[in-house]
């Protein structure tokens, strides 16, 4: 799921972020921040975009695939309803196929994130959490 | 979970009644945001995982129909498969597996699986029966006394794996005193999985099916001790 879908890794990036952002999971924020963040890493995506997911903050300005991840992710975690505005633009934008692909992709991400939490997972030695508490 | 079957659900989802409570955007056959997927619309391999993926469960609850998973077979097939492992191969007695599934569905609020299950959990004819008091306890977020040792157990490690985002040492250890290791892995990935489920639900805005009462009544959201004074009915 997070290899083979077709995703491209920049809106790998963006569903995982917002998935362990709405999730609280320090664990997977700091991993994949790290690598998002890392210009020479193919998940890199725009600093701004990693805060407006980190800080909650209004999606604007982003391109629609990525303004629609977000708002897909928020909507299933944090508001638990996706609109009916954001369903069908998703949908525009990534298909059935891809839509389910997505919304799996985040729910995989989500039970990562229970798991943790039960194992009381650490980070590796040395890292330091990236993720604000709310 | 989302899982495959028989298409009982689209033939009575059917009718112009039911179709004339949905919202706009649901689907009559599949009563979700996605219409059913067809068998029809995929190339051969996709066929071979379709067929596959709705067999008819040895129990089977939720979605009587083609997942929405299968818009992408191979998807439908891995998830398929490592759910059915957890739920029906991994040693764990039924009762068991109903408790973990109503203390997940009631720490994410999904309506959906609450609803199957506490209907499975309270049919004494069903392999998952289990007493009226423990469904009560998870339902309206009551102290777990008086329950068995294993049974406590596991509603202590759902609500605080998915309500307090933390396990205590004192109910993971407990946990792993009462399952051992392998066990305790496989409770832990059986609720994260139905946890992941309910997140799926509300993206798709799944209906209950045609018929069916809700039956998990509304938690109160954010307040200080999760498991007092949070129910509302």
């Amino acid at each position: 799921m997070t290899y083979e879908t077709g995703l491209p890794d920049g809106l790998l990036e963006i569903a995982v972020l917002v998935t362990a952002r709405e999730r609280d999971c320090q664990y997977e924020w700091t991993q994949w921040e790290t690598r998002g963040s890392a210009p020479a890493d193919p998940h890199h995506i725009e600093p701004a975009i990693i805060g407006i997911i980190k800080y909650d903050r209004a999606v604007v300005g982003l391109g629609e695939r990525e303004a629609a991840i977000i708002n897909l992710g928020r909507g299933m975690f944090a508001e638990e309803k996706v609109s009916s505005a954001t369903f069908p633009e998703v949908l525009r934008l990534f298909g059935r196929r891809g839509t389910m692909d997505l919304i799996e992709l985040m729910t995989l991400y989500s039970q990562d994130a229970a798991g943790l939490a039960a194992f009381d997972q650490q980070l590796a030695e040395g890292q330091k959490p990236l993720l604000p508490f709310r | 979970m989302l899982s495959g079957g028989t298409n009982r659900a689209q033939n009575r989802a059917s009718s112009a009644d039911s179709a004339a409570l949905l919202a706009p955007d649901v689907y009559p056959d599949s009563r979700n945001r996605l219409p059913l997927p067809k068998r029809d619309d995929m190339d051969d391999e996709g066929k071979k995982i379709f067929d596959k993926m709705t067999r008819h469960s040895p129990l089977a609850v939720g979605i009587e129909n083609p997942s929405p998973r299968l818009y992408d077979p191979p998807l439908a097939e891995s998830l398929g498969e490592a759910g059915h492992y957890l739920k029906y191969e991994t040693g764990l007695p039924n009762r068991l597996l109903e408790v973990a599934v109503l203390v997940t569905a009631r720490e994410r609020d999904c309506q959906y699986e609450w609803t199957q299950w506490e209907t499975h959990g309270r049919d004494p004819h069903d392999p998952r029966y289990i007493e009226p008091a423990i469904i009560d306890t998870i339902k309206y977020g009551r102290p777990g006394v008086g329950l068995g040792e294993k049974e406590s157990a596991i509603i202590a490690l759902g609500r605080q794996i998915l309500g307090e985002k933390k396990v205590s040492s004192a109910t993971f250890a407990e946990v792993l005193r009462l399952f051992g290791p392998r066990l305790t892995v496989d409770l832990v990935e059986l609720m994260a999985g139905y946890s992941a489920c309910a997140t799926e639900m509300p993206a798709i805005d799944q209906q209950l099916l045609e018929g069916q009462k809700p039956l998990l009544p509304a938690m109160t959201p954010h307040l200080p001790n999760p498991w007092a004074g949070r129910i509302t009915m």
